[in-house]
């Protein structure tokens, strides 16, 4: 156990750079001196507040780990984004911030002088991946200076690129509104979209013949537009056969009537502590071990969890409106891009849809892993709620009902399958909160049960390629390849 | 007036309503101060003149809060038919 002296020791730093970069914005935005002063302060003990919330949860998940591992012998690690950013804050929190601060430049400058004009404004997924980039840079031995260089640089092309990739997938699902995705489980929603679009070739062809590219107009449009796409499928197949194969194919989840899972957010407390202590009972029973004490545990991690989210919302509360700022000022047609629950209402039913396909992929994940390997990857409920919909939203985009169950299942199976990846360059959450030192982060996945990874698509496969280009060809293979990726990027998206 | 505008995690969409809630109001000369808050912490609180969320949400909130429903937390001319109203009638009863 590291002494509570280690870590405030640790926070001191990052935590009077916060304040610091608070005031500057807040000037820079022009507030009222009383607003200057909330704002600083509101900033540093949001970030201050993120290490007990994940104290708590780095206890809870090593009771869960060692519960897990002396009743089935098996490793367990929990994809948490926010769990996981805060947690790693002790050791590389100095990093994490001003990676945070120069990616956003980066970004900035990136929507100045390219095409791809795009403002990312979602600050907790730039907060989780900044802290992501520093925690993978770290510990590939690059010193201070040159982490947050390239941790700036790959932050701030992420930022640019992660919507620009999939603007046409996001066309499909907003129809024709001036908005752009802003959310780092973005390769697992256009994947999604991809995966929509095979399964259900003729979706995208005959909703957009029918008028409208947007898939809320489906039913009207789609069905009656069935009509004239039967004539291919109706030599061999009887007429109303056809009829009814091609309007299933046609068919959008909208068109379905689902009771909103709304319930599910009512609390997100209440729900993390009911799936938790659901895990934390099995674990606790086949552990012999006391119940009242697994509950209690259980109810922790939701705890730590509640506490890093009013962090989170403290310390970046003044981030997206600086960026609009900033953005009006130097890119004033960039299309902002915005956080995935944005999206929702454009599609209520996938996000139900998504959400029960995507967990369902992953719980598949879970066990074939798990049994392979005897890591088991538990998804948590709350966060892959919002990725699962996501996907749901982007298949059924690109491929109708069949799209967005489809695209939602291998969204979950590439969740579950990605963290097992990115385990082994990440390590354990556990032996990261030893302040100041990375030792052990390396392999600690055989040493002790790993508790914690980051979740979402982006970070794990970036993480996962700097993990292994860094201990395959050194830290400097890593800095070369950021500077290839921006000078690419520049390339690519140089106007003409 | 004090405003909360309400998601599930109180960090992502809401911050985005609260963006354009206060563009909207700054565009009409009504002066509100903008919170985003989660689902359950904005169930429990009542010091506020105005909630506004999404159906979703607002389902799940006390009926006696004055609540503004929108149908999206980005189209900003969508919020501003759905909220000004709203605005422009508290903001008459209160001067």
């Amino acid at each position: 156990m590291i002494s509570l002296d280690a870590i405030v020791l640790a926070l001191a730093q990052p935590t009077l750079l916060v304040g610091f970069l608070a005031f500057l914005g807040l000037l820079f935005l022009r507030r009222p001196v009383a607003g200057v002063l909330s704002g600083v302060v509101g900033a540093m003990v949001g970030y201050v507040m993120l290490v007990p919330g994940a104290l708590v949860v780095q206890e809870s998940l090593l009771r869960l780990a060692d519960a897990m591992s002396r009743a089935f012998g098996i490793a367990v690690l929990v994809p948490h984004n926010e769990a996981m950013a805060a947690l790693v804050q002790p050791s590389v929190g100095l990093a994490t911030i001003l990676i945070l601060v120069f990616g956003l430049l980066t970004h900035l400058v990136i929507a100045r002088v390219t095409r791809f004009r795009f403002l990312f404004l979602t600050a907790h997924q730039s907060f989780f991946m900044a802290a992501l980039l520093a925690l993978v840079l770290t510990a590939s031995g690059l010193a201070m200076p040159l982490i947050v260089f390239v941790g700036a640089l790959l932050l701030g092309v992420w930022s640019s690129l992660s919507p620009a990739l999939g603007q046409a997938f996001t066309r499909r699902v907003t129809g024709d509104e001036a908005v752009a995705l802003g959310h780092f489980g973005s390769l697992g929603y256009y994947l999604a979209g991809w995966v929509g679009a095979r399964v259900n070739r003729r979706y995208v062809r005959e909703t957009d013949a029918s008028g409208d590219g947007g898939t809320e107009e489906a039913p009207s449009g789609g069905f009656s537009s069935s009509a004239s796409g039967r004539a291919v499928a109706a030599s061999a197949l009887s007429d109303s056969q056809a009829r009814s194969r091609a309007a299933s194919r046609l068919r959008s989840t909208e068109d379905i009537r689902i009771p909103s899972l709304s319930s599910l957010l009512r609390n997100v407390t209440v729900t993390t502590s009911l799936s938790m202590t659901l895990v934390f009972v099995v674990a606790a029973l086949a552990a012999e071990q006391p119940l009242s004490a697994a509950v209690v545990y259980a109810l922790f991690f939701a705890v730590g969890i509640a506490v890093i989210l009013a962090g989170l919302r403290l310390l970046l509360a003044d981030v997206p409106p600086l960026l609009t700022a900033l953005g009006g000022r130097f890119v004033p047609d960039a299309l902002p891009a915005v956080d995935c629950a944005a999206l929702f209402p454009y599609a209520p039913s996938a996000v139900v849809i998504g959400f029960l396909c995507s967990l369902s992929g992953a719980l598949v994940g879970m066990v074939g892993i798990g049994l392979l390997t005897g890591l088991w990857i538990l998804p948590s409920v709350v966060p892959h709620f919002f990725c699962g919909a996501t996907a749901g939203i982007y298949g059924n985009a690109t491929g109708g009902l069949r799209g967005a169950i489809a695209g939602a299942l291998a969204n979950g199976l590439l969740l579950t399958a990605l963290p097992a990846l990115l385990s082994l360059f990440t390590g354990s959450g556990v032996a990261m909160t030893s302040a100041g030192t990375m030792s052990g982060a390396f392999g600690a996945t055989t040493a002790m049960a790993v508790a914690a990874t980051f979740g979402d698509t982006d970070y794990a496969i970036l993480g996962t390629i700097l993990g292994a280009l860094g201990t395959t060809f050194g830290p400097i293979s890593i800095a070369m390849l950021a500077i290839g990726v921006a000078c690419g990027v520049w390339m690519w998206g140089r106007k003409r | 007036m004090k405003i909360y505008t309400v998601c599930g995690n109180g960090i992502g969409s809401s911050l985005l309503l609260k963006m354009k809630v206060e563009q909207i109001a700054a565009a009409h000369g009504i002066s509100v101060e903008v919170t985003s808050l989660d689902a359950n912490s904005a169930a429990a609180a009542s010091d506020a003149d105005l909630f506004v969320t999404v159906k979703e949400f607002a389902d799940l909130l006390p009926d006696d809060r004055r609540m503004a429903v929108v149908t999206s937390y980005t189209n900003a001319k969508q919020v501003e038919a759905e909220l000004l109203p709203v605005l422009e009638s508290l903001g008459a009863s209160r001067s």
